[in-house]
């Protein structure tokens, strides 16, 4: 890396995969204060046309660490990744944890833009350390799981470098297929789940993007160290403090469960009951005990420094680690979804999403379709396991199930698919939770919760009524925390600690920054994605929840998702 | 106030020994959706009151013959 004063030149890094060519570019002005989904979404606006096929070579991948990543201050160096989705065929990003955000950004990237296409057949890992960019041969990599390959990368490269890699999945370009990242322990857990991204991955011919660890206490340069030290201290500790926080570092995310299903809008048994008391098997509640009783973790960090801790790790009965980790969104799409309700299966199955290297939501959400649809039955556990396995080995059933849940629908003749811009819902059905169903409906990113999520609001979530609003709302609120770096869990309490989190910026870049600038950030980066989506042919008729959903009453409660269509077109009007 | 009410209750948390605890509840009459913890004996913050599976306001009160849940407000991440 480039070094002035100490600290690491902010930098871009464009690797063109065609001529194997890796260089780095200074960052461009109007790139200075972008991050993450900001940049990402600027770059891919800038550079790709959005008509262009998005396995193209004219597609690009961008990896973007957020604007305050960088350093150990707690889930503040998120990773976005960029790029056009093949799965909606608009603009995508999807962020995670782990800690190639951190690395990158350590070594004054802002940026990777990865480019062209290798030549078909050859495989490339990209190696990011000592101020340059090494393409080398993939080799044996190819056709491992992303453990495996993990494995051997970190004994090649050391256990202190961070990881971006596909599995199988990626590599046979399935829509399914996302980009694993690894954890502090070097598990490549931590996908960029959403949009198809390991498969754009996978036409590029890049099997994995290596991070060296730079040494010690590198860090992005600060304007004001002191302010940085006092105001990430303030933050830190109200995150520490907060019982908000504390309920996510004891029970994790899956809780959630337990609370949908109460509501009425748990995706059970492909979107067709939101309530079932068999998911009794698989609450929060019970997993946490579980994880307790066997030796698991209830607590972990996906990446260094988090005090959060949302993360988790599963045991089987004998103590051996199986997974990490178990969520919500998981334990719904590959359990109730598909009427099953065994932790034990649900782990095993996220494993092997995990090592194939797809989206959990997406892959349940297809077997959910193909269930239906009657290429197995619900429940059918040797069923799953069997379409993982031809997901690894490139049998038809797994090619189809990894083309998604939209696509399956279409050969199967299902029409309740529960997918908007072909991109499954997660795990809260749109017909009783109507926020996020407006997310999403309106959000560029297709149906995905995190663009924009309402159900930790106070509102009857069954009534049409302010929900276009409030969706706006935590759509841009999701859009300043993935361009910052910052956990959609740190923003919790962004209200408390707002100001704090200004302040790093201006630490950080000697600027001072406004609550409206923050906002106007986030918002111009969703109407540029918008922007983007309607170049690509993706016009307001595609922002809506497919007609099903609008007609087939859910029970219990016997819910459609009725806002109006005029008012989902206006979400973006004001401001 | 009359002799209470009665309402069907579900409390996912550990809550008199059980996990989650499930049985019909007498409560004084005009107990809001707020009061309800407190009733309970519950101090955990942070939590969620469904009543007939919807959230309601704070202020509602609670009727005969209700089904009430009480939960860990969450939601699954990113």
């Amino acid at each position: 890396m480039l070094l002035e004063g100490g600290f690491a030149v902010e930098q871009m890094l464009r690797i063109d995969m065609g001529s194997q060519a890796a260089r780095f570019e200074p960052l461009p002005d109007c790139y200075r204060y972008l991050g993450g989904r900001a940049l990402t979404s600027a770059i891919v606006s800038a550079e790709v046309d959005p008509t262009c096929d998005a396995l193209s070579p004219g597609n690009k991948l961008v990896l973007a660490p957020g604007l305050l990543s960088g350093t150990v201050v707690s889930s503040s160096s998120r990773i976005s990744a960029g790029a056009k989705s093949p799965l909606t065929g608009g603009i995508k990003e999807a962020n995670a944890g782990g800690n190639t955000g951190w690395r990158l950004a350590q070594h004054g990237l802002r940026a990777v833009i990865i480019e062209g296409q290798a030549t078909a057949g050859d495989w490339l890992i990209a190696v990011i350390g000592g101020g340059e960019c090494r393409l080398e041969p993939a080799g044996d990599l190819i056709g491992l799981g992303t453990y495996a390959a993990a494995s051997r990368l970190r004994e090649r490269f050391g256990e202190k470098a961070a990881l971006a890699l596909i599995g199988p999945a990626g590599e046979q370009l399935m829509q399914v297929a996302g980009i694993a990242n690894t954890d502090p322990e070097g598990r490549p857990a931590r996908l960029c789940a959403r949009g198809g991204l390991g498969a754009v991955m996978g036409s590029k011919g890049l099997k994995a993007v290596v991070v060296l660890d730079p040494g010690p206490n590198v860090a992005p340069a600060l304007v004001d160290p002191a302010l940085w030290r006092s105001e990430t201290r303030v933050y830190v500790r109200a995150l520490r403090d907060s019982p908000a926080i504390d309920r996510y570092r004891k029970l994790g995310t899956a809780t959630t469960l337990e609370f949908v299903n109460k509501l009425g809008g748990l995706p059970i048994r492909n979107f067709s009951r939101g309530q079932d008391p068999a998911t009794e098997a698989i609450t929060g509640l019970h997993m946490a005990e579980v994880i307790k009783a066997r030796g698991g973790l209830n607590s972990h960090s996906c990446m260094t420094g988090c005090v959060i801790q949302c993360s988790n790790v599963w045991a089987d009965r004998e103590g051996r680690e199986v997974t990490s980790s178990m969520e919500f969104e998981t334990n719904t799409l590959l359990g109730a979804n598909l009427e099953i309700y065994d932790f034990d299966v649900i782990a095993r199955f996220t494993e092997a999403c995990n090592d194939l290297g797809v989206d959990t939501i997406e892959t349940g959400g297809a077997i959910g379709v193909a269930m239906q649809g009657g290429v197995l039955r619900f429940g059918d556990v040797d069923g799953v396991l069997d379409i993982f396995a031809q997901m690894r080995s490139g049998g038809i059933l797994g090619k189809l199930i990894g083309a998604g849940a939209a696509m399956v629908g279409r050969v199967l003749g299902v029409r309740e698919v529960p997918c908007v811009k072909g991109q499954t819902m997660a795990a809260y059905d749109p017909r009783v939770i109507k926020g996020n169903g407006v997310t999403y409906a309106t959000s560029p990113m297709g149906a995905d919760h995190t663009a924009g999520q309402t159900i930790g609001a106070k509102t009857d979530h069954l009534d049409p009524a302010g929900k276009v609003a409030l969706s706006r709302e935590a759509q841009i609120m999701a859009a300043a925390l993935d361009s910052l770096g910052f956990c959609a869990f740190a923003g919790k309490i962004y209200e408390q600690v707002a100001e704090n989190i200004r302040a790093m910026y201006e630490a950080r870049f000697g600027e001072p920054i406004s609550a409206a600038q923050v906002r106007q950030l986030a918002l111009d980066t969703i109407k540029a994605e918008v922007a983007f989506n309607r170049a690509a042919g993706l016009g307001p008729a595609t922002d809506r929840i497919p007609e099903w959903m609008r007609t087939t009453p859910l029970a219990p409660h016997g819910a459609v998702f009725d806002i109006r269509e005029e008012e989902l077109d206006r979400i973006w009007e004001t401001d | 106030m009359g002799d209470g009410l009665s309402i069907h209750l579900e409390v996912y948390l550990r809550f008199r020994g059980q996990a989650p605890w499930r049985g019909d509840e007498r409560l004084p009459e005009g107990t809001t959706a707020a009061d309800l913890p407190r009733v309970l004996g519950i101090s955990e913050p942070g939590l969620a009151i469904l009543v007939n599976g919807r959230n309601v306001p704070e202020s509602a009160i609670l009727r005969a013959g209700d089904e009430v849940a009480v939960l860990r407000q969450a939601e699954g991440g990113d």
